[in-house]
């Protein structure tokens, strides 16, 4: 089945969840404001022109470069870290870059959070840069108080931080695992529920829901390319991202 | 249609020997975007738009989106493989001289 396309060929389902990704970035979150998370998007682009960032990333080990960031001077230091290291260099991260981050003030959650917004801001702006689009200009911050909301079942036991499984869930997180599946990469966010609902609801178009979700087999049907070539591409975009997940 | 795709070749990027259709015009794209390299971007893309038209060089670019994104969801939270994924594919890692990330 063909899905319905606009003009420049974009899948209409597609052109939808984008526009609410950009929408949500300029909202509150859980644990930052609408303004703070425009903030991290636009100190997100920033990393892209910044020497220590280009030093680090030629350099055999990211310790090797040492000096500081050329940041937008808005947010503090240790958050300018995370954004341009997570943005340029993410696959050489480990736990005692993150321990060092949170020995400096940054709490988990905010953390995690930081982390849907720069990997949102990545997928608008590649999709952007691969069709040819000027980058767009980020929206004016919606007024509003973040949640604060953490999951009391979240804990220690996948990668560096609390996430919740199935079973953690109570009735104040919304069903993440029922709508978007339960495997680690679902989890991975989990400790702000929100942000994985949000970064899913874009990804999933982007490229599918898991293979055990029905309208898997439909969305596979509607693209104008071939799952084989999805996954060739996937490939490569995760390779040269240094990712080893 | 059955292809036999060359893994190696698709991490490496050489898309000539993947053994899939466009190969090589597809991951020249991906590498133009993830790489932001601006003198080679706007040829690979009218590329891709000749071979595969509107709709597919749209469902390239949205690929590469997800993977520019994903990647950086695994790599900050320092998330493993899934059990089944690992067992599914550890040959596949051990060719390509993959480790698991503990810590």
């Amino acid at each position: 089945m063909t899905e319905e396309r606009l003009p420049d060929g974009t899948r209409r389902g597609l052109a939808e969840v984008m526009e609410r990704a950009w929408q949500r970035l300029a909202r509150a979150g859980t644990w930052w404001s609408g303004a703070e998370r425009l903030a991290i998007a636009a100190e997100t682009r920033q990393a892209d022109r910044c020497g220590l960032c280009r030093a680090r990333k030629e350099a055999l080990s990211p310790n090797h470069a040492e000096g500081r960031h050329d940041s937008l001077g808005v947010l503090d230091d240790v958050v300018v870290e995370a954004i341009h290291r997570i943005r340029t260099d993410a696959g050489r991260l480990s736990s005692g870059w993150l321990k060092g981050l949170m020995e400096q003030g940054l709490e988990d959650a905010r953390y995690v959070e930081l982390v849907g917004v720069v990997s949102t801001l990545s997928a608008l702006d590649a999709v952007d840069l691969a069709m040819g689009r000027p980058e767009r200009a980020l929206l004016e911050p919606v007024e509003g108080v973040p949640t604060r909301h953490r999951p009391v079942g979240a804990k220690m036991g996948l990668g560096w931080l609390p996430t919740l499984s199935p079973d953690d869930l109570t009735p104040q997180e919304p069903e993440l695992f029922a709508t978007y599946g339960d495997g680690n990469i679902q989890k991975a966010m989990s400790l702000v529920p929100e942000e994985v609902m949000g970064f899913f609801d874009l990804d999933t178009e982007l490229y599918f829901f898991e293979r055990e979700f029905p309208h898997r087999k439909v969305q596979e049907a509607g693209r104008a390319i071939t799952p084989m070539q999805i996954e060739m591409i996937a490939a490569r975009a995760a390779s040269l991202n240094g990712c080893h997940y | 249609m059955d292809v036999d795709v060359d893994l190696i070749a698709t991490l490496e990027g050489r898309g000539a020997a993947t053994g899939m259709p466009h190969g090589t015009e597809l991951l020249a794209l991906t590498d133009a975007v993830v790489l932001r390299d601006f003198d080679t971007l706007d040829t690979c893309r009218e590329v891709v738009r000749t071979a595969l038209g509107d709709a597919g060089l749209a469902d390239v670019a949205a690929t590469i989106g997800s993977y520019n994104a994903i990647v950086k969801v695994a790599d900050a939270t320092g998330i493993e493989l899934d059990d089944d994924t690992a067992e599914m594919t550890a040959d596949m890692r051990a060719d390509l001289d993959l480790v698991d990330r503990k810590t």
